[in-house]
């Protein structure tokens, strides 16, 4: 088992190991994956690093899923069309907005998506949290 | 093999065994027949089970049906006549396809065998100071008992370090990976839905629900996939039975690097409820078969806990080329 924040770890990871324990205390679990992913992208060979990057991602599908609730609720846009350019969403969210048409159901968006589960799934919460997109009565 | 290879160990020096595709003595060194069969008769022709007893017998044949079944190199331990021997068996393919086996004894150093026993002695102690803690915890409930709970889980990390190091001396006793077969490789993404369909029931029966977290897309993976699927069905075994403290198990897998260094990763994470989480910082060991599985493919496997985020088991191969 290795612990983060082991003295063994150059400094940068250290550091951003031990932020990311901070975050994990306020349950920030998006902003420690964050954290993880740059650390394991800076040591390669350190795969205890991304066994901790699994962790949180299998931990925000969770969280994920508790906010989108029952997949076979059907995702519907809550701004005018015309107007979501405003929020100046990457390509990858767009094209999930894209797939909205007030008919299909969560499930059904992330098969035909073609996105990974989790990719899926964040964007859809974050679109719920913005606001962008309701859930249809 | 050769008459020119066999005459060739007649001068080693360490015990070799020769085995045909039947099971029978196809060839023993001089070394063997002093120190194995000392005043016996001529072993060739005799099945392989005779050469040995108690024991040895059991460790010499379970080694040789799994080389012989799998074709592949078999590391074992043995001990005859109060001298310790690390043995390995490997496969020898005769023409016809069919498999036959060869052994070859070396004596083991005093370094080695108290490395082993070195091992042994730790897990033990470790093993029991894991129930011990786990069992402290179930009263550390509450806020009032918040410090009992932080000290224990300081001694589970502190705990798993050692349980890391163990890990690692087993590692390294084992020895080093066999080659891989450079043409074999497999489709992931179907191995892992293949596993989680056959290990969902187990996990269910527990109340535990086993999810899967896979891309839409992954690249073939270099290696044996049975092995891989052996491996992996090894380790959601082993999560069953120390699980209990989470509502589930994911199993997932993703592509990590660039160019040469592209690998995928295999990892089986739990989170358990609160209430778990000093027990999950301190996972069980790793079984050896898997450790030694990933280090035939060239992989790595590394078990990596948090009280925070609980436990996972990342196993890293490389893709085919």
């Amino acid at each position: 088992m290795t612990n983060v924040g082991d003295a063994d770890y150059d400094v940068p990871t250290a550091a951003l190991l031990r932020d990311a324990q901070e975050l994990l205390r306020t349950e920030n679990y998006e902003g420690a994956l964050d954290l993880y992913q740059t650390a394991a992208a800076l040591e390669p060979d350190r795969i205890e690093l991304e066994g901790y990057v699994d962790l949180l991602r299998s931990r925000l599908v969770k969280i994920y899923r508790e906010r989108i609730g029952e997949g076979d609720r059907i995702p519907k846009l809550l701004v005018p069309s015309d107007q979501i350019t405003r929020f100046n969403l990457p390509a990858d969210a767009g094209f999930v907005l894209s797939l909205i048409d007030g008919r299909t159901c969560f499930d059904e968006l992330l098969s035909v998506s073609g996105m990974g589960p989790f990719e899926a799934l964040r964007i859809f919460a974050s679109l719920l949290e913005a606001r962008i997109v309701g859930v249809a009565p | 093999m050769s008459i020119g290879s066999v005459s060739l160990l007649t001068f080693i020096d360490a015990p070799v065994v020769v085995g045909d595709p039947e099971g029978r003595t196809a060839y023993v060194n001089p070394a063997f027949a002093t120190r194995f069969r000392a005043g016996g008769d001529d072993a060739t022709g005799q099945p392989l089970s005779t050469l040995f007893e108690g024991g040895v017998r059991e460790a010499v044949l379970r080694a040789v049906v799994e080389c012989c079944e799998q074709g592949r190199t078999v590391r074992f331990r043995l001990r005859h006549g109060g001298v310790p021997y690390a043995a390995v068996a490997s496969p020898i393919v005769a023409e016809d396809a069919r498999v036959g086996v060869v052994i070859l004894l070396v004596e083991s150093s005093a370094v080695e065998e108290r490395l082993i026993a070195l091992q042994r002695d730790l897990s033990e102690p470790v093993g029991e100071l894991r129930r011990v803690l786990d069992e402290l915890q179930e009263p550390a409930g509450g806020r009032r008992d918040e410090r009992h709970r932080t000290l224990i889980e300081d001694g589970a990390r502190a705990l798993g370090r050692v349980q890391k190091w163990c890990g690692e001396l087993a590692t390294l006793i084992a020895g080093p990976p066999a080659s891989v077969r450079p043409e074999a490789s497999f489709d992931a993404l179907r191995l892992v839905h293949d596993v989680a369909a056959r290990m969902r029931g187990d996990f269910a029966a527990l109340g535990i629900a086993l999810e899967v977290l896979l891309p839409a897309q992954l690249p073939r993976v270099r290696g044996d996939g049975s092995r891989v699927e052996m491996a992996l069905v090894r380790l959601l075994q082993e999560r069953l039975s120390t699980a209990r403290e989470s509502p589930s198990v994911t199993l997932a897998a993703r592509p990590v690097g660039r160019g040469d260094a592209r690998s995928i990763v295999l990892s089986i994470c739990d989170a358990p409820a609160a209430a778990g989480r000093a027990a999950a910082a301190s996972p069980e060991p790793v079984p050896a078969i898997v450790i030694e599985i990933v280090r035939e493919l060239g992989g790595e496997i590394r078990t990596v806990a948090d009280p925070l985020m609980g436990r996972t088991t990342a196993i890293r191969l490389d893709v085919k080329s």
